[in-house]
């Protein structure tokens, strides 16, 4: 049995979510749900962990790394990874357009596993995640979204069989220019639905 | 000004000259990613529980001083929630840095990171990730980086920040 764990604080329709949706697609069965959207693992997700052969975070980049949450939560897992060894694999979605700035969260996701003696697999990080719920999916890893399709059905098959992969970086397909404004369009368009202007998004706190 | 952040009831260190302190003191809730710190209320989290000005302190302060346990080449789960909560310091529209997405400035102060890292079994790979962690935030922050490990708090008492 393979957890797939969604460890975004959001409690609903979070980047994580939809990775998650993606790589269950290359699953076939053998799967379940659970979530770590606070700093407490519980008892239900507990359950499920201690019984996974594999567990698979799904989570967003917090300031280069692990969101405190879920750094929060694996201290309180270590020695369950410990007691069970399962196989760890992580996926991590920023909303910088690299893949590669994800690197450092899997190298902590890494060294969480081997402190706790279980066994790392590698992972997916991918950029763009901004963007990511928002994209159309095109048929056959086409389209914007192709890039991260393909990686995560890789990784689907890797965690179905059993097997390890070395960290695998990835973005959306659309050029880094348009990723940008985009995403600062975006920004302006979120302040002024909450009553702001777009000279506010830098304003300076005395 | 100096702002220091740590997972210690207790500052085991000298500082020189003024600083402003953040170290565990009641709840601390989690950052949950709504970005109302750039798009409700510009330049703070829009959580009230006392931490919610992280950002504008961050703007006050010429070093930044974090002083934590090494958990798995990181910075604590407090620490982190700490920095994970002031994102506000920096703009939501994005540059090109060293060839890589970041974020623009809000403020104009330059941000030296010392970050002090203790534990008495920190292995090389925690090591990596803790010097290549700090060094990606002073990317992010546009400022730079300074990395020391300790065995324990006590070896920080002879050490003046």
């Amino acid at each position: 049995m393979t957890a797939l764990i969604n460890g975004s604080p959001k409690l609903s329709r979070s980047t994580s979510g939809t990775l998650l949706g993606i790589l269950k697609e290359h699953m076939g069965g053998g799967f379940l749900e659970t979530a770590l959207h606070g700093p407490e693992p519980g008892d239900g997700c507990i359950e499920a962990l201690a019984g996974a052969g594999a567990w698979v975070f799904a989570f967003p980049l917090y300031v280069d790394g692990v969101p405190s949450h879920l750094l929060s939560c694996l201290c309180k897992l270590q020695s369950l990874a410990g007691e069970k060894r399962p196989r760890v694999y992580a996926i991590v979605n920023c909303g910088f357009y690299e893949g590669e700035q994800n690197r450092l969260a899997l190298s902590v996701m890494e060294n969480f596993c081997m402190r706790a003696g279980c066994r790392w697999c590698g992972g997916v990080g991918t950029g763009g995640g901004g963007a990511i719920s928002m994209l159309p999916r095109v048929p056959g890893e086409k389209g914007p979204l192709g890039p991260v399709e393909r990686a995560l059905r890789e990784l689907g098959e890797n965690i179905s069989s059993g097997a390890a992969q070395d960290n695998r970086y990835v973005t959306v397909a659309v050029p880094r220019i348009m990723y940008k404004l985009a995403g600062q369009m975006g920004w302006r368009k979120m302040i002024k639905a909450n009553g702001g202007r777009a000279g506010d998004l830098g304003k300076r706190m005395s | 000004m100096k702002l220091i952040i740590t997972d210690l009831e207790t500052l085991p260190c000298k500082v020189e000259g003024e600083y402003k302190l953040i170290k565990p003191a009641g709840d601390i809730r989690h950052c949950v990613g709504c970005f109302g710190c750039w798009v409700k209320t510009p330049g703070e989290c829009v959580i009230r529980d006392g931490y919610q000005l992280t950002g504008r302190d961050l703007s006050r302060c010429g070093e930044l001083i974090l002083i934590s346990r090494c958990v798995y080449g990181s910075v604590s789960p407090f620490v982190k929630n700490v920095l994970d909560r002031a994102i506000s310091y920096i703009h939501p529209d994005f540059v090109i840095r060293q060839g890589e997405m970041h974020h623009k400035r809000r403020y104009d102060n330059r941000l030296n990171i010392t970050a002090c890292f203790y534990g008495d079994d920190i292995t090389p790979a925690e090591r990596s990730t803790a010097e290549r962690l700090t060094a990606a935030n002073s990317v992010n922050y546009d400022g730079s980086a300074l990395v020391r490990f300790f065995k324990s708090p006590e070896e920080l008492r002879e050490v003046v920040l």
